[in-house]
């Protein structure tokens, strides 16, 4: 039987395809961070990139050896891991030691990632729950916050704004400008929500992140805040409680993570995040809840996946509408 | 997302991020001119106006105090003293100047030259509204839930007068009680008698508030301790026998639980046998009798003063520094 030679030999799936790949998308996420980078280093000194150098190192390293050792294709090359080195450090005081950044990093990638199998798998954000490692080790050294070289003198210790609301007192030194800008203690990369804001923006032009989502959290902790967060009903301090946390780094460079796909669950997830975050503020013993109410949301995702209806693509009627 | 819009965003990433560092810096700029001079690691000099002529007085050797001087005015009249403290506080060494009267107890004004608490919280120890409370009181102080000076750290006026071997006790009848009853209902009480210089006689007993003393209970099994041992009299007057014999409390070793393995038979608690007896002893060196005592007649105790709210540490440093400067004064002028 005589073989016949297609000309037009059919290409493989996917068929539709988008130029944007994750290489580009961490990428993205890289340079919206530069900003917060400089003013971190502008606010904090020199120690502060140490801090995300050493962080950012650790994690792409760790991420090449697991991967070694486990004999998978090594996915540095997508700056994932980048991405996260810079988060990890970003929620960090200028005090903290090199080692514990790099503690924390090598946590994130190895445990909260690689063992789950790598980017989009999983189960919370990588770099929050670095955190909450090393906050539960050495709880002392990851929360001597200090005040901004702005201020002209040598860094001080000093109790973050939210630490100052949750002790019930009058935040007198530090303005609602000072917090917008960044001129406030706190971690290296949290404080400025200006810079913060200008890397959003430029996410959202690029078209990769979620901004409905940052919105809804943004929103619903400052509602909750406001209603119960004063000494009376309708009495929270709004802008303290938006500007002078992790509250925008949070809302928009890690609520937004990539391990979960539904844009309605993402939504549900934000309002669940924002409840978590402002609940504790109010009510809980720590005076910033951002990283604990994302990290709670992330884990209701198996949740949300498990009873969200299997989508029949080509069918389109009312059981199709799931998350 | 298109690919070729990275270029132009990134170009938008810049200028935008140069325009928010030039409003930063001008921030920087206009605000300048108000913090100058400004800072949270030292605060303003706060020294009592009047000026003082010092006559200083050598620390060397003494842990925590930086310098010390006796003042004088202008016409040369001794005045007091005044002590250069420093002591650990929350974000690094809080140093003050503690102004003592001239007998080295009372306070005259404490003032702050130098901290890095935290602003807002720590930092307010330097307020008048903290310091204020000093003036005018006796060293040593503490506040609400900090354990009292130590006897052996803060020179306390009872143990600082505490007779030695070489003290000559009054002969007499001294008495003494406890400044309150103890848990269980019973006020303790001690009767010394010193004769020809030396303790002949050491009653301890304690009464409740029906006014049955629990030497008497003890006695007629009222009040029974362990089946076998020793009455709680007896176990009194051993320990009175030891002090009589040894003429001081030395001979009695409390442990943590306020007991003692250093008399036979006795395993009742002593801490409070053995303070009034020290309390008698200083009554008895000063020939305070009877007569004259009525109650502890020791010098004044500690003082008790208010922390800065949410700075217990920064109070606390501020306290320790504070009864640090008294013992060195206390002990400067004691020995002049």
């Amino acid at each position: 039987m005589k073989a016949t030679k297609l000309e037009h030999m059919p290409k493989l799936n996917p068929h539709i395809k988008t130029p944007s790949t994750t290489s580009i998308i961490m990428q993205d996420v890289a340079i919206a961070l530069i900003p917060a980078l400089l003013g971190a280093f502008y606010f904090f000194g020199i120690r502060s990139l140490y801090l995300v150098a050493a962080s950012v190192a650790s994690c792409v390293i760790s991420e090449f050896i697991w991967q070694k050792i486990v004999r998978r294709q090594s996915t540095i090359g997508d700056f994932s891991a980048v991405v996260t080195g810079i988060l990890i450090a970003f929620n960090l005081p200028v005090t903290t030691p090199i080692w514990v950044a790099v503690v924390a990093s090598m946590f994130a990638i190895i445990v909260v990632k690689q063992f789950f199998g790598g980017i989009g798998s999983n189960f919370a954000n990588p770099a929050l729950m670095g955190r909450i490692f090393i906050m539960v080790m050495w709880p002392t050294q990851v929360m001597q916050y200090v005040t901004t070289f702005h201020s002209g003198v040598d860094s001080v210790t000093s109790a973050t704004v939210l630490s100052m609301l949750k002790g019930g007192q009058e935040i007198t030194q530090f303005s609602t400008w000072d917090m917008f800008i960044g001129n406030i203690p706190g971690a290296i990369g949290e404080t400025s929500a200006l810079l913060l804001l200008i890397g959003f923006i430029y996410m959202c032009y690029r078209g990769i992140v979620n901004a409905k989502a940052a919105i809804i959290y943004i929103a619903t902790v400052i509602a909750i805040t406001f209603v119960f967060g004063g000494d009376g009903l309708f009495t929270g301090d709004i802008m303290t409680n938006l500007l002078g946390g992790g509250l925008i780094l949070g809302a928009f460079y890690m609520l937004t993570d990539y391990a979960f796909v539904s844009a309605r669950g993402k939504l549900m997830l934000a309002v669940l995040a924002g409840i978590i975050t402002a609940g504790i503020r109010v009510w809980g013993g720590y005076p910033e809840g951002v990283a604990f109410g994302i990290l709670a949301a992330n884990c209701f995702i198996g949740f949300f996946e498990r009873i969200k209806k299997t989508h029949v693509y080509g069918v389109k009627d009312k059981q199709n509408e799931g998350w | 997302m298109k690919k070729d819009n990275r270029i132009t965003g990134l170009i938008a990433l810049a200028v935008v991020t140069i325009l928010a560092f030039v409003i930063i810096f001008a921030t920087k700029e206009v605000t300048k001119d108000g913090n100058d001079g400004a800072t949270t690691t030292t605060t303003e000099n706060t020294t009592p106006a009047i000026e003082y002529d010092l006559e200083d007085i050598d620390v060397a050797g003494a842990e925590g105090i930086q310098a010390a001087a006796k003042l004088s005015d202008k016409a040369g009249e001794f005045v007091g003293y005044v002590v250069t403290a420093s002591q650990a506080g929350y974000g690094g060494d809080i140093i003050m100047d503690v102004y003592f009267d001239t007998d080295a107890t009372t306070i005259t004004s404490v003032v702050v030259k130098e901290h890095k608490e935290t602003a807002n919280l720590g930092s307010k120890i330097e307020e008048p509204e903290f310091l204020n409370q000093f003036n005018g009181i006796t060293a040593p102080v503490y506040f609400e839930g900090m354990e009292l000076p130590e006897e052996s750290e803060t020179e306390d006026p009872v143990e600082a007068s505490n007779p030695t071997d070489s003290t000559v006790l009054v002969d007499g009848i001294y008495k003494v009680e406890a400044d309150a009853v103890d848990d269980k209902g019973y006020l303790y009480m001690l009767t010394m008698v010193v004769e020809n210089g030396a303790i002949t006689s050491v009653v301890w007993d304690s009464m409740n508030q029906a006014g049955e003393y629990k030497s008497y209970l003890s006695s007629v099994g009222k009040y029974v301790m362990v089946e076998g041992n020793p009455t709680w009299k007896e176990q009194a007057d051993a320990l009175a026998a030891n002090v009589i014999e040894n003429q001081s409390t030395e001979g009695i070793v409390l442990n943590d639980q306020g007991k003692s393995d250093s008399v036979a038979g006795v395993s009742i608690t002593v801490s409070n046998f053995v303070d009034l007896v020290e309390k008698g002893l200083v009554l008895a060196s000063n020939g305070a009798t009877t007569e004259t005592a009525g109650a502890v007649t020791e010098s004044p105790a500690a003082t008790k003063v208010d922390a800065v709210t949410y700075a217990t540490i920064s109070s606390k440093g501020m306290i320790n520094g504070i009864n640090n400067a008294y013992n060195f004064i206390k002990g400067y002028a004691s020995g002049k």
